[in-house]
């Protein structure tokens, strides 16, 4: 079966076709973070106008490259929440009124399924079952993953993703937008010695996450230290270290209370060295595994969302009415195959 | 209207509405439901039913045409994306109308007005704006480009005759030209037949212009392009 995918939550057109006779995929993503600079975060108004100019162009350039045409295509899959409401109707409009042209299923996806699916897309595929972080600039959560549709959250953040939280303190230190993976890099070069920033929420039991405090701590740190470059970046350091601490305390609970040994981690902030270290040390002092999405699929990307509605494609599922599906909030928790036949309402 | 071989489906989620209108040779089938936020859940199953109850497939359609604009972005949006995804579908062309004409093109299928002001609300104090005239087809032709302003910067087209005010702008702009006698505030959503008609007559005569595009090619036309503030570039700390 080849299913078309479509993701279109955010700042990111992604585009992906899979076969899921022999895994084949072909990609295309754009990212609209150059459109965004200038305004230091992202416009939902831009993201969406700039999404309708690229779908279609994006879905010729995938077909091409798979060699198939659009009459080929079995089924049609796109992420149908959470995300920028505007840009997800983008995605919606066009992926469902395609697949009712083209007379065959559309599925819309839980964007964050996706990015917990994405490690499947490796050669060395996780089974199930599994603890999954999922990290990224709109979420932080701990998740119990028995199979496809089977989730149970066992934590989340109450306040910043941990991705906003790097973004923030990022433009905290004037490392521009998106300023997250400068933040990293800057890190790098600092000293690991010089600052202890606090480790949110670990004095007590759960497995919840609080990160805005952290920013908070480093707007501190310059104005008592600071802001020269090596302050900065000593800082920067403190923050990665505080933030990696705190994910692998909550990861360690939440393997201790599942009793697995297979953790799962996705979204973009996965593509994080210094936190990618740390849990695969975890789990091999632990005797278990950790896997990660292959570097281009930690941000958001068409592939995922095509993995993800094929699984559910081939489960039997499909949206059950011609109704354009799109929910800016949407919990994971609503996610289990049985509840998959409700349908979603639209929310603007 | 004309008789023609073109298969046309229209459609218009510019306003509060979602309007639909097929030509099939002299036959013009219409649906039209005001769904305020409920366009996205109505849409297709409109569609689905429109085609049906026309016994005609989408693969028999000539070309989609859709309201481009001005209006709700995100309804420009999906009514784009609609057209799009069935058009991509079946190879067929787009054709992008001017919401602005066809309120020109209603006022003169309605009352035959043939030199039209058009104002509509595009809220913050602003309005968009266009003139038409009557050409010898039929067709309300803009004397200008569709465009966005205060309401004290608006320039229609100095006609030397009768001019007719048409658009939901009036309020606003009624006092400043007195000349236009006769006011219309309704927007697309009333008088429902004959603007989803008169997008019908605005897109074959495009299509024979050649109007029509590629449904990758096609974008809405928002005109309000200013739409967030660049933030002030800040300076980049110099780190070794």
């Amino acid at each position: 079966m080849q299913v078309l995918g479509i993701e279109t939550s955010c700042d990111e057109t992604g585009i992906a076709l899979y076969d899921t006779d022999n895994g084949q995929l072909h990609h295309r993503l754009y990212s609209q973070v150059d459109i965004h600079v200038e305004y230091g975060g992202v416009v939902p108004e831009l993201a969406s106008r700039d999404h309708i100019r690229k779908v279609l162009p994006l879905i010729n350039e995938v077909l091409k490259a798979a060699k198939i045409n659009k009459d080929q295509i079995d089924g049609i899959a796109y992420t149908s929440g959470p995300g920028l409401i505007g840009a997800l109707l983008v995605g919606a409009s066009i992926a469902r009124s395609l697949a009712y042209a083209l007379n065959i299923p559309a599925i819309g996806v839980h964007h964050m399924e996706g990015h917990l699916l994405a490690p499947m897309l490796c050669d060395h595929a996780p089974e199930f079952p599994f603890v999954a972080l999922l990290v990224s600039g709109g979420h932080t959560q701990l998740m119990e993953v028995k199979g496809i549709g089977e989730y149970e959250l066992l934590g989340q953040t109450l306040d910043d993703a941990v991705g906003e939280a790097f973004d923030k303190t990022a433009k905290l230190l004037n490392l521009g937008y998106p300023g997250g993976p400068a933040l990293a890099k800057l890190a790098e070069q600092g000293d690991n010695t010089r600052f202890k920033f606090p480790r949110p929420m670990v004095d007590r039991p759960g497995m919840d996450f609080s990160f805005s405090g952290l920013k908070t701590f480093a707007i501190n740190t310059i104005a008592k230290h600071g802001d020269d470059a090596q302050t900065k970046a000593d800082a920067a350091r403190a923050f990665e270290e505080a933030v990696v601490a705190t994910l692998m305390i909550k990861c360690r609970r939440a393997l201790d209370h599942t009793g697995y040994k297979r953790l799962v981690v996705a979204g973009g902030v996965s593509a994080n060295v210094r936190l990618r270290c740390a849990l695969n040390e975890l789990m091999q002092s632990r005797q278990g595994q950790a896997y990660f999405p292959p570097q281009e699929f930690c941000t958001d990307n068409g592939a995922m969302i095509a993995y993800a509605g094929a699984q559910r494609l081939l489960a039997g599922q499909q949206d059950s009415d011609l109704t354009i599906n799109a929910r800016a909030r949407w919990p994971m928790e609503e996610l289990n195959i049985a509840e998959r036949q409700i349908n979603i309402k639209t929310e603007d | 209207m004309k008789e023609t071989s073109c298969k046309i489906l229209v459609i218009d989620t510019s306003s509060e509405a979602c309007s639909l209108g097929l030509i099939l040779g002299n036959t013009v089938w219409v649906k039209h439901e005001i769904l305020p936020r409920q366009q996205t859940q109505f849409i297709l199953p409109m569609i689905d039913a429109l085609l049906s109850e026309a016994k005609v497939s989408l693969p028999e359609l000539t070309a989609i045409a859709f309201g481009a604009g001005p209006g709700s972005f995100t309804g420009l949006r999906i009514a784009l994306g609609v057209a799009q995804g069935l058009a991509f579908a079946h190879n067929l062309p787009v054709i992008p109308l001017s919401n602005l004409q066809a309120l020109a093109q209603q006022a003169y299928e309605l009352e035959g007005h043939d030199q039209v002001w058009v104002g509509t609300d595009a809220r913050m104090g602003e309005v968009y704006w266009n003139s038409f005239a009557k050409d010898a087809q039929g067709i309300m032709q803009p004397q200008g480009e569709d465009t966005l302003s205060e309401p004290k910067n608006v320039l229609f087209h100095p006609f030397q005759s009768p001019v007719w005010g048409m658009g939901s702008a009036w309020g606003a702009l009624s006092k400043q030209f007195p000349e236009a006698f006769q006011l219309r505030p309704e927007f697309c959503t009333h008088e429902s037949f004959t603007c989803v008609k008169a997008m019908l007559i605005l897109a074959q005569w495009a299509y024979g212009q050649g109007e029509a595009l590629e449904p990758e090619a096609s974008e809405p036309r928002y005109i309000r392009d200013k739409v967030a503030k660049k933030k002030p570039s800040k300076k980049w700390s110099k780190l070794k």
